[in-house]
């Protein structure tokens, strides 16, 4: 799973629906979503999602039963830190303004005696 | 229209010798602008007015070539390239024979131009579509209707956005920072927003698309530090400047512990900027050279068509000389 693919407006809709009911089948999540998508459509993204290791399966009778592999908070969590990775790294901080410079430990610690003598009557 | 490219090509030759004496003075004064004993805020404007400098030439040059030809084409003024004296020729209206020197280069500026301006686009616009990403997994946070929290491991504490900036930080950093730290934290990067010191960024490296290589970076160190001197100024300010420098120290130290696949968060150097806060009373300035800056450029175009007579003649008399010798 690539936490930095972004997930389509109509994946993202089949995931949230996943993550709130746990597990579904292709007409179970059709249902949750009480959209008008082709049930179809609902098969086929729920198979993209997979090969994408989104979603695991397991053969129920004729159907699929899906069910996320992380939970929502966990892939909002990888996302973000892939994406601060990728806005951070490689000289791609652009649109940022950062708080603070790269430093070693024995510089830090130097500096925060400084800052502590300073504080000494 | 070969004759046209070719004019055309003469004149960017032109306009980047212009570029480039304008850097060469320019260098030197920006190395002196990170000497001085101004108010943060202050050396950052004027290490972004320095940075324009190159700019503001070429855009002079260009109006002083071009503006004399244009009235000629709108049929303002007769041909001014009746009584030419025989000195070098810039005039886009009737194209002479090009120096093929001055073609060669001027074909190299625009292809070397072009070429840093689309990789910066390129960048820019990839990393404008993850910050976007990134927002949109963030929530307001409790600290303000200003500050975007996302849920995540890395140390993140930035101003973030050029045209809508917001402050963005992550739940480690908020968990991990006393409550006083935090505000202090808080403070610097609202200062960034206020400053809209991200904008400013892109304004710096446009700018430098027209100079010559070393001003930009020169430009921008100079910058970024006096930037982030006039934030801790503003954070100082309101929480004083050891506190703020203590701030810092332990962001910094946050930024040590892994973290996955991130690099430590990058700014200005962090010795000078505690010492500062430590030994000088904080000024807090407002910043005024996004305002300044092209303000000067819309004030440069009529002064340079008001003078675009003798401004043009001095540059094909430059022109005259280059070509001899």
């Amino acid at each position: 799973m690539d936490p930095l693919e972004a997930l389509g407006p109509l994946e993202a809709r089949v995931m949230g629906a996943l993550w709130s009911t746990g597990t579904g089948t292709a007409r179970e999540v059709c249902t949750t979503l009480a959209e008008e998508w082709a049930y179809t459509t609902i098969m086929t993204t729920l198979d993209r999602l997979h090969k994408k290791d989104m979603l695991a399966r397991e053969k129920e009778g004729l159907a699929w039963r899906y069910r996320p592999v992380l939970a929502r908070d966990a892939f909002e969590r990888a996302r973000v830190d892939a994406l601060a990775a990728r806005l951070l790294g490689a000289r791609r901080d652009l649109g940022l303004a950062a708080l603070v410079d790269a430093a070693d430990a024995a510089t830090l610690d130097r500096l925060a005696e400084l800052i502590e003598a300073r504080r000494r009557p | 229209m070969i004759a046209t490219l070719g004019a055309f090509l003469e004149t960017v030759a032109v306009l980047a010798a212009a570029s480039a004496l304008a850097s060469f003075a320019v260098l030197p004064a920006l190395a002196g602008v990170r000497r001085l004993r101004l108010a943060p805020a202050v050396r950052a404007d004027l290490a972004l007015a320095a940075a324009a400098l190159p700019a503001g030439a070429v855009v002079v040059v260009a109006v002083a070539v071009a503006f004399p030809s244009a009235l000629d084409l709108l049929g303002f003024v007769a041909d001014h390239c009746d009584d030419h004296g025989g000195h070098g020729h810039l005039c886009l209206a009737h194209p002479g024979v090009a120096a093929p020197s001055l073609v060669a280069i001027g074909a190299l500026v625009v292809a070397s131009t072009l070429l840093r301006a689309g990789r910066w686009v390129a960048t820019r616009a990839a990393a404008a579509r993850d910050l976007a990403a990134l927002l949109r997994l963030g929530v307001p946070a409790a600290e303000g209707p200003d500050v975007v929290c996302v849920d995540g491991r890395t140390v993140l504490c930035h101003a973030a956005g050029a045209w809508a900036p917001r402050v963005l930080v992550s739940t480690r950093l908020i968990a991990g920072l006393p409550a006083e730290l935090l505000s202090a934290a808080l403070e610097h990067e609202r200062a960034h927003v206020r400053r809209r010191d991200v904008l400013a960024r892109d304004v710096l490296t446009v700018l430098g698309l027209l100079a010559w290589p070393g001003v930009l970076s020169a430009a921008v160190a100079a910058w970024e530090q006096a930037a982030e001197e006039a934030a801790d100024a503003a954070a100082a300010a309101r929480f004083g400047g050891p506190l703020t420098a203590r701030t810092l120290i332990a962001v910094a130290r946050m930024s040590l512990s892994p973290a996955p696949a991130a690099r430590p968060i990058v700014g200005a150097r962090l010795e000078q900027r505690v010492r500062a806060l430590l030994d000088r009373p904080p000024r807090h300035r407002p910043a005024l050279a996004l305002v300044a800056v092209p303000a000067l450029f819309v004030g440069l175009v009529p002064l340079a068509a008001l003078n675009a007579e003798p401004l043009h003649h001095a540059a094909e008399t430059a022109l005259h000389y280059i070509l001899e010798a």
